[in-house]
């Protein structure tokens, strides 16, 4: 139904046939709408009118949920300011109008399209459950036996979300939409909220009737212009504990398989309407939250199954120990260390790919799968030329190399057959103190021709110790010390291999480092 | 209270939405009986009589709401403007029987503390 409004009269006549053909629509509700519809024609009438009238299009649809009108006109561009919400003093004869629409419907909008102005004004029956509209024109509606049913929403406690850094989102949300304070809050393993805000995070319980616990559960973006006239707080649907609480924007985080894990939200102390393109710009970081948590995921699933692949079992050799750790400097690296038992002894490897993140990480995971494949029942020399034969291929298309330590124990003859490809950060030292470095002199396995392996052969006596670690350790020690005598130091003062690393791995935590840190520890006790 | 002569205002909107009938009883009380919707389009001729009634010395207003069926702001501010003129006169403006959605602007406009309202207009100005 299309009426250009020429006077007040005509709106209020209109109105009345429509309650006539709607007679459920409550006395409060078409109170409160009528009081908007007029208040929003007056309003436009006296702004826009330059002296020729105005020419406006009025639209009604009305539902079982709501009923919303909307007017266009081709004024001048409103000077609407929708966001001045609040009361003037009580003894100003004007100002009032926007203040009292605001205050008696569920959403009041304004947008330009073209050379139109468009307002709407919507008003909510009752709970705000999923909105069938149909235009006044259309017959009835039919009555129906049962109310549609609801998708079954899965709610649960999601590990990329808490991984995730959401520093910056509540802050943003905050000053980009004027609001009192901006939130992201999730669920915890028992059912309680985590909420993260500019200025700290704390555990609130939840009753699962509050404005965010609506949020959690509805359809898209929920806006509340004023938490004291919404139909949904004053019929129950939700509660605001919280008196300041005026105004609210929020809508539920979803994980990658589609289950509700918590809410991001902002809320105000004033009454005022959150426009289409503020709606529209809200969804979008919402967007860009869920995708941060996605990648998070998966960067934790990685690092998860690299960790994995480490050894997790000590070895079972008497007379000798092996301990090592692994740091990637991202979730997941190109640096790892591996050991495996042969037949007459340990074969070990410490590697260092080229490059942090998930790429070397993959290449490091095949470098580890072809040295155990071989290792097993071959010796070191063959396990390096097999290794090499396989991988240059795959390091050449990745642009990448592999330094690499590979050395097998030999316990009956306490003896270690040692290769070192581009890598030279590993060092033997005695018991009474002898440190020997091991300079390499052959390439890293993708950099260069891998052949004619130098072999070392190392003695190993009661409480001998070899130490190799990667690169990444030297960031630990400025250039004025010596890495490698440092750590020896702390090898020669330790009682066991684990020792050793355990000291290593606080140094490296206390330190700053930017790259993939690991140390690989062989000792015979 | 005894009325005396009544006065009839022709609407001169042009439409017929709304009526307006101005008593002034013995004690000089002025009762302003409305009848139909108090919109922008019917504001300034109330306001323009308030004006009127209290330069000629009547500064006891009561308006008769019972038959206004609809308030907007503009109606609002006309009688504000009513009731800062009537109080710096010396009197007053008070409401007479509000319908709901009238209280529901008050209300909304935080105005129901600042105006007095009463069942009737006889009680308005009723001091005993």
């Amino acid at each position: 139904m299309f009426s250009p409004p020429d006077t007040l009269d005509a709106v209020h006549e209109l109105l009345q046939t429509v309650w006539e053909k709607s007679p459920e629509v409550s006395a409060e509700n078409q109170m409160r709408f009528e009081t908007a519809l007029i208040e929003l024609v007056s309003n436009v009438f006296r702004h826009a009118d330059t002296g020729d009238g105005v020419a406006c299009a009025l639209t009604i649809d009305i539902s079982d949920r709501h009923i919303e009108a909307q007017l266009s006109d081709t004024g001048e561009p409103g000077n609407f300011k929708l966001i001045e919400a609040t009361m003037p003093d009580e003894l100003s004869e004007s100002g009032r109008g926007i203040a009292l629409i605001q205050a008696v419907v569920d959403e009041f909008t304004y947008e330009q399209e073209g050379e139109h102005n468009i307002w709407k004004i919507l008003r909510r029956f009752t709970t705000a459950e999923p909105e069938n509209v149909a235009t006044i024109e259309s017959s009835p509606p039919e009555v129906t036996n049962t109310p549609p049913q609801r998708p079954e929403i899965k709610f649960s406690y999601s590990e990329e979300f808490q991984l995730a850094q959401f520093g910056q989102w509540p802050r943003v949300i905050k000053d980009l939409f004027h609001l009192e304070n901006g939130l992201i809050k999730l669920i915890n393993s028992d059912g309680k909220w985590i909420a993260n805000e500019d200025g700290g995070t704390h555990i609130e319980d939840s009753d699962g009737g509050q404005v965010s616990d609506f949020a959690l559960k509805a359809d898209g973006v929920v806006c509340i212009s004023d938490t004291q006239s919404d139909s949904r707080i004053l019929n129950g649907t939700m509660r605001n504990n919280r008196a300041e609480l005026r105004s609210y924007i929020g809508v539920a985080l979803k994980a990658y398989d589609g289950s509700r894990v918590g809410v991001l939200c902002g809320w105000g102390k004033e009454p005022r309407i959150f426009s289409a393109e503020e709606v529209s710009v809200f969804e979008e970081i919402v967007k860009g939250i869920e995708a941060q948590a996605l990648n998070t995921l998966e960067l934790y699933r990685a690092a998860s199954i690299q960790r994995g692949m480490l050894p997790q079992v000590e070895i079972a050799i008497s007379g000798y120990e092996m301990a090592g750790f692994c740091k990637p400097h991202l979730s997941a690296g190109g640096d790892f260390y591996d050991w495996l038992e042969t037949s007459n002894g340990v074969a070990f490897t410490l590697a260092d790919v080229m490059g942090k993140g998930i790429g070397s990480a993959i290449l490091a995971a095949t470098v580890r799968a072809t040295i155990r494949a071989t290792a097993w029942n071959q010796n070191t020399e063959q396990v390096m030329n097999i290794t090499s034969q396989v991988l240059e291929p795959d390091l050449h298309k990745a642009g990448s190399f592999v330094t690499l330590v590979h050395g097998q124990l030999d316990t009956f003859l306490n003896r270690v057959r040692y290769i070192d490809a581009g890598h030279s950060l590993a060092s033997h030292i005695t018991k009474a103190g002898r440190v020997t470095r091991f300079a390499t002199s052959n390439y890293p396995i993708g950099a260069g021709p891998s052949k004619d392996w130098e072999l070392l052969n190392i003695e190993m006596a009661p409480g001998d110790i070899l130490i190799m670690v990667s690169d990444g350790m030297l960031d630990v020690y400025d250039e004025s010390q010596d890495a490698l005598k440092e750590i020896a130091n702390i090898a020669l003062a330790a009682n066991s291999a684990q020792e050793i690393i355990d000291e290593l791995k606080e140094i490296v935590n206390n330190s700053v480092v930017s790259d993939d840190v690991t140390a690989l520890i062989l000792r015979r006790t | 209270m005894p009325r005396t002569p009544t006065q009839s205002i022709p609407d001169q909107s042009g439409g017929n939405f709304m009526n307006i009938v101005v008593e002034t009883s013995k004690e000089g009380i002025v009762i302003f009986r409305l009848t139909g919707k108090l919109n922008m389009v019917y504001a300034p001729t109330l306001r323009q009589e308030i004006v009127e009634q209290i330069s000629a010395g009547h500064n006891k207003i009561v308006i008769d709401m019972s038959g206004v069926d609809f308030m907007d702001s503009s109606g609002l501010g006309a009688l504000i403007n009513g009731l800062k003129g009537a109080r710096q006169a010396g009197g007053d403006l008070r409401l007479a029987a509000p319908v709901e959605q009238v209280k529901l602007v008050l209300k909304l406009t935080n105005l129901d503390r600042v105006i007095k309202t009463y069942s009737s207009a006889e009680k308005a100005f009723d001091e005993s």
